[in-house]
């Protein structure tokens, strides 16, 4: 048996070399159905948001106010009124009210809220409950962006003004800028 | 203790004068043609981090250069909504659906419809007591418009209603034209307005576009704000130009403005003054006194 070890160990190694050169990787071949190509279709969209003090709670509070019949402002920006677009097309962009402020049967005129800036230059306009366009073809923002822009209030409370707690609802809104419009004959 | 106390509770009262509303709604618009009837959808989106409410309504478009009136009627009348009031918490969004049909018995080959997207926060503001309180309740809409194009015979008119051009226009201050016109015809107009102004020294253009479906009246302003040197009398000629299958005969109107300086008026005004002063004589008194 000792005399056949060297024999059985060049076996070994011969067979081994033999192996080695004939061993093939093992692939799996690449089957079509294995590939997707994914896609998926960004439609026109508007996204718009009206903020008061940069956060969220749907009210704005101008607070107590004295009825002195004295304008007073708030000056649109991060810690008062700001409109936000986030849409992907170009807006045009209106505001309007819902009515006179209202504390039961007292009322204050709309005329007596205002709103200005825009950062167009709006000049100081009384709201009315039709909208009026403040800005036209407003943006669209940057891939992934945003635009912002400040507005301003301002309120007059009448002399002799009822206490209590008025309130009104001010709507921004906005459509596709020349949406309206057909595309071609 | 006392002073975290006050101190959370003015953090409290100043944190609850905020506000917010957020509106997405996709696709923005819908053009249909040549059909009577159609299906289609728009998803609405809240994606702020208040619950609002959203009511969605069917209107009439009526446009002009500054303002925008949604009416009934018309169009209107040819939409039917499927969810028309619904709650959309943070992050949720929903479906819309609705219908056109276009009665037989409509005559113009243009019309605009659209869907009213309105959103409002479900939070009403509470009376503290005290005195007078003003809070504003925040809402935003979004209109898609659903314009209708339908076959048939084309017919382009466009009437001038009305002009009207400031008699002064002092500077440095702008004057406003106005006019009103009415598409008489049965398809949507684009035109373009220009004012001409011919004065003794020069000559100024100031044009403006808009567009006007049939039935619907369009008031267009065009501002014009003259320049330093810019005196006398102008001539102000309106030339409105239309045609979108074919060009039209233009509609035109003439006026009459009156451009005085405002430095001017100021010139002669210190000139009065100045002419007053030197002019005015003051009488001299000398008292001879006897000893």
């Amino acid at each position: 048996m000792k005399d056949f070890l060297p024999i059985l160990l060049l076996a070994g190694i011969i067979m081994l070399i033999v192996g080695m050169a004939y061993d093939q990787p093992v692939n799996a071949e690449v089957s079509p159905s294995a590939t997707q190509t994914l896609q998926a279709n960004v439609t026109e969209t508007i996204a718009i948001t009206a903020t008061w003090n940069g956060q969220e709670n749907g009210t704005i509070n101008l607070g107590d106010l004295p009825a002195d019949n004295v304008e007073k402002k708030w000056e649109g920006g991060d810690t008062a009124e700001q409109v936000h677009s986030y849409s992907n097309v170009a807006i045009d962009l209106y505001v309007k009210a819902s009515g006179n402020l209202a504390n039961g049967t007292n009322t204050i005129p709309l005329s007596n809220l205002k709103y200005a800036d825009y950062d167009a230059s709006v000049g100081k306009t009384s709201f009315t409950t039709a909208y009026t366009k403040v800005l036209e073809e407003w943006g669209p923002p940057e891939h992934l962006g945003s635009l912002t822009v400040p507005v301003d209030f301002y309120l007059t409370v009448p002399l002799a003004a009822r206490p209590g707690l008025y309130t009104t609802t001010i709507f921004h809104a906005a459509v596709q800028a020349g949406g309206e419009a057909p595309t071609s004959p | 203790m006392r002073r975290v106390v006050v101190t959370l509770i003015l953090l409290l009262f100043f944190l609850s004068s905020v506000s917010a509303v957020s509106l997405l709604v996709s696709p923005t618009r819908f053009e249909i043609k040549n059909t009577s009837h159609f299906s289609g959808k728009v998803t609405v989106t809240n994606f702020g981090n208040e619950t609002i409410e959203v009511t969605i309504d069917k209107k009439r478009i009526l446009k002009d250069k500054i303002h925008l009136l949604l009416v009934d009627g018309g169009p209107a009348d040819w939409i039917k909504v499927k969810e028309t009031r619904f709650t959309l918490k943070p992050k949720e969004y929903k479906d819309v659906h609705f219908e056109v049909n276009v009665p037989s018995n409509y005559n113009y080959r243009d019309a605009v419809g659209a869907l009213v997207i309105r959103a409002t926060p479900k939070a009403t503001p509470q009376y503290k007591g005290g005195g007078a309180q003003f809070v504003i309740m925040q809402g935003a809409e979004v209109i898609v418009p659903i314009v209708i194009g339908l076959s048939g015979p084309i017919k382009e008119s466009l009437k001038l209603e009305n002009f009207k051009a400031p008699i002064i226009i002092i500077t440095p201050l702008p004057g406003e034209f106005r006019y009103t016109i009415k598409n008489t015809g049965n398809t949507y107009q684009n035109f373009t307005g220009t004012i001409t102004l011919n004065g003794w020294f020069n000559t100024a253009k100031v044009n403006s576009t808009g567009g006007v479906y049939p039935g619907d009246n369009y008031t267009d302003v065009i501002t014009w704000r003259p320049g330093l040197w810019d005196l006398g009398v102008y001539g102000a000629d309106a030339k409105i130009e239309y045609g979108r299958y074919n060009p039209q005969k233009p509609i035109e109107a003439t006026s009459q403005v009156i451009v005085i300086p405002g430095w001017l008026i100021v010139l002669i005004i210190l000139l009065i003054v100045l002419r007053f002063i030197r002019g005015k004589k003051i009488p001299i008194k000398i008292k001879i006194e006897r000893e």
